[in-house]
């Protein structure tokens, strides 16, 4: 994570392996979740793949208002997957951030992976005055 | 008779046209958990190929209730003329209209080729991926666009097992098939979408030949899908400013070469005695057999001062300053032929 600075950011990571202790990992679980306000640098989100094992991947954004481009890269750097969500009401202040449902936009992005390749995978973030939340939720059980 | 006939005709194939228009529209059939999903089905105009994984509210062009039977249907008659992509979805009773889910079992949305004649039918198989399962039919070139969708979706899916070096040649296999696909279709939309499914961007400098001919091939196709095409294609864009201005630079230096072409043909041609006067020349002809101003006055019978008026008229025309340079400039011109 980096260029974060100056928007309104709330930012949870949770990391659960219930093998990680183990020699052997069973399963490795990560989920973050953000919160943005009027942002507009692109950052990125590394994800950690560290065995061997099928790869769940969920991406899911709610936008207020602005624009958001999710990307996401494989450890070779590949592209597996994108979406663009947009939503042009105006947002005129930090403490309206919560909106009618209607006058929200919703975008989610669910890939398997059978086989990942070990290293970092990467969630890009593209956004342009953009208000909402983020979530990424990536799961894998060890072969 | 003729021309009772020919009303008949026309009367009739006027009636004909505009049932077939009125038969035109999208309709479908999706049974659906109303306690889950909104029984809406929204239909939005995908502009580019590239707008197949965006969302907005101002996609949306229009919206038909699913009624207890699970048929919904929506009008054509104001889509535009020609072939365009179209998405239909529908939303979780907790998400909002414009939501769009991409992959998994709540994937909500299906694509489809239209335009304002077609009549598109929408079928829901009753599988588990009730959307993404949905057939299309009605218009033929969906039957193609499905097949694309059905041969990338190999890749999609990622479901092969083996090696990395296995997993990038059935990579490479399926988009060949799909050049393949692009490169034999008949409907411009579908093949530039079987292209678009190859990951062409990546493809393009190792078989810049085929792009080419593919390009050649739609070059009439002004769509707003081709436009985007081309900004794609690497040097397609900057191919055709560089040949404007290099046609724009060859125009100049021509005009400037035939300009300059004129100058030295007009200044070859003109002969400077033309500019003299008939006196002048009388003068001149005085001046080259050595006459001075005072006999020059005495031949012409005109007093010296207006001799002299002359002769510095003759100089100023002729570029010379004196009665010397005036017997080698008649010289030069004899030798040049003037």
């Amino acid at each position: 994570m980096k260029n974060l600075k100056g928007v309104l950011v709330v930012f949870i990571l949770i990391l659960s392996g219930s093998g990680y202790l183990y020699s052997q990992p069973k399963a490795f679980n990560l989920s973050t979740r953000i919160q943005f306000f009027t942002f507009t640098e692109t950052s990125e989100i590394k994800l950690p793949v560290f065995q061997i094992g099928p790869l769940n991947l969920k991406i899911t954004s709610t936008l207020f208002a602005g624009d958001l481009t999710i990307e996401f890269y494989d450890s070779k750097g590949e592209k597996q997957g994108n979406f663009s969500i947009a939503n042009q009401a105006i947002l005129p202040k930090p403490d309206s951030i919560k909106r009618p449902l209607n006058e929200t936009v919703r975008g989610e992005i669910t890939r398997n992976f059978e086989n990942p390749g070990k290293g970092e995978w990467m969630v890009k973030l593209i956004p342009k005055n953009a208000s909402g939340f983020l979530e990424i939720n990536s799961t894998q059980d060890a072969k | 008779m003729n021309i009772h006939m020919m009303l008949f005709t026309l009367i009739l194939t006027s009636l004909l046209s505009t049932n077939a228009i009125s038969q035109s529209g999208i309709t479908g059939h999706i049974l659906i958990d109303t306690s889950k999903w909104t029984p809406v089905v929204y239909l939005s105009l995908i502009d580019n190929f590239d707008q197949m994984n965006s969302m907005t509210n101002e996609m949306i062009i229009d919206k038909a209730l699913i009624d207890n039977e699970g048929n919904f249907r929506f009008s054509t008659k104001y889509l535009p003329e020609d072939d365009r992509l179209y998405r239909i979805h529908i939303s979780r009773r907790s998400d909002p209209p414009a939501s769009l889910t991409i992959g998994g079992k709540d994937e909500n949305h299906v694509f489809f080729i239209a335009n304002r004649k077609s009549n598109i039918l929408l079928n829901d198989p009753g599988q588990e991926n009730f959307l993404k399962d949905m057939i299309v039919s009605g218009y033929s070139p969906n039957r193609n666009f499905m097949e694309i969708n059905e041969i990338s979706s190999y890749i999609d899916s990622a479901g092969f097992t083996g090696s990395a070096i296995k997993t990038d040649l059935i990579k490479n296999a399926v988009y060949e098939k799909l050049r393949f696909y692009a490169d034999t279709c008949s409907n411009p939309l579908v093949s530039l979408y079987a292209l678009y499914r190859s990951r062409f961007e990546k493809n393009y400098q190792i078989n810049q030949q085929f792009y080419n001919k593919f390009l050649k091939k739609w070059k009439n196709e002004k769509s707003g899908y081709f436009v985007e095409f081309r900004k794609k294609i690497p040097g397609t864009q900057n191919n055709s400013r560089l040949n404007g201005l290099l046609i724009g630079g060859a125009g100049l230096i021509t005009g400037f070469l035939i300009c300059l072409a004129f100058i030295k043909f007009f200044k070859k041609e003109r002969n400077p005695f033309r500019d003299l006067s008939v006196q002048e020349r009388k003068i001149f002809a005085l001046i080259m057999e050595g006459k001075s101003n005072k006999e020059i006055s005495d031949n012409m019978m005109i007093g010296l001062s207006t001799v002299k008026s002359h002769v510095n008229s003759i100089y100023s025309k002729l570029g010379i300053s004196s009665r010397k340079d005036a017997l080698n400039f008649n010289i030069e011109k004899r030798a040049n032929g003037a």
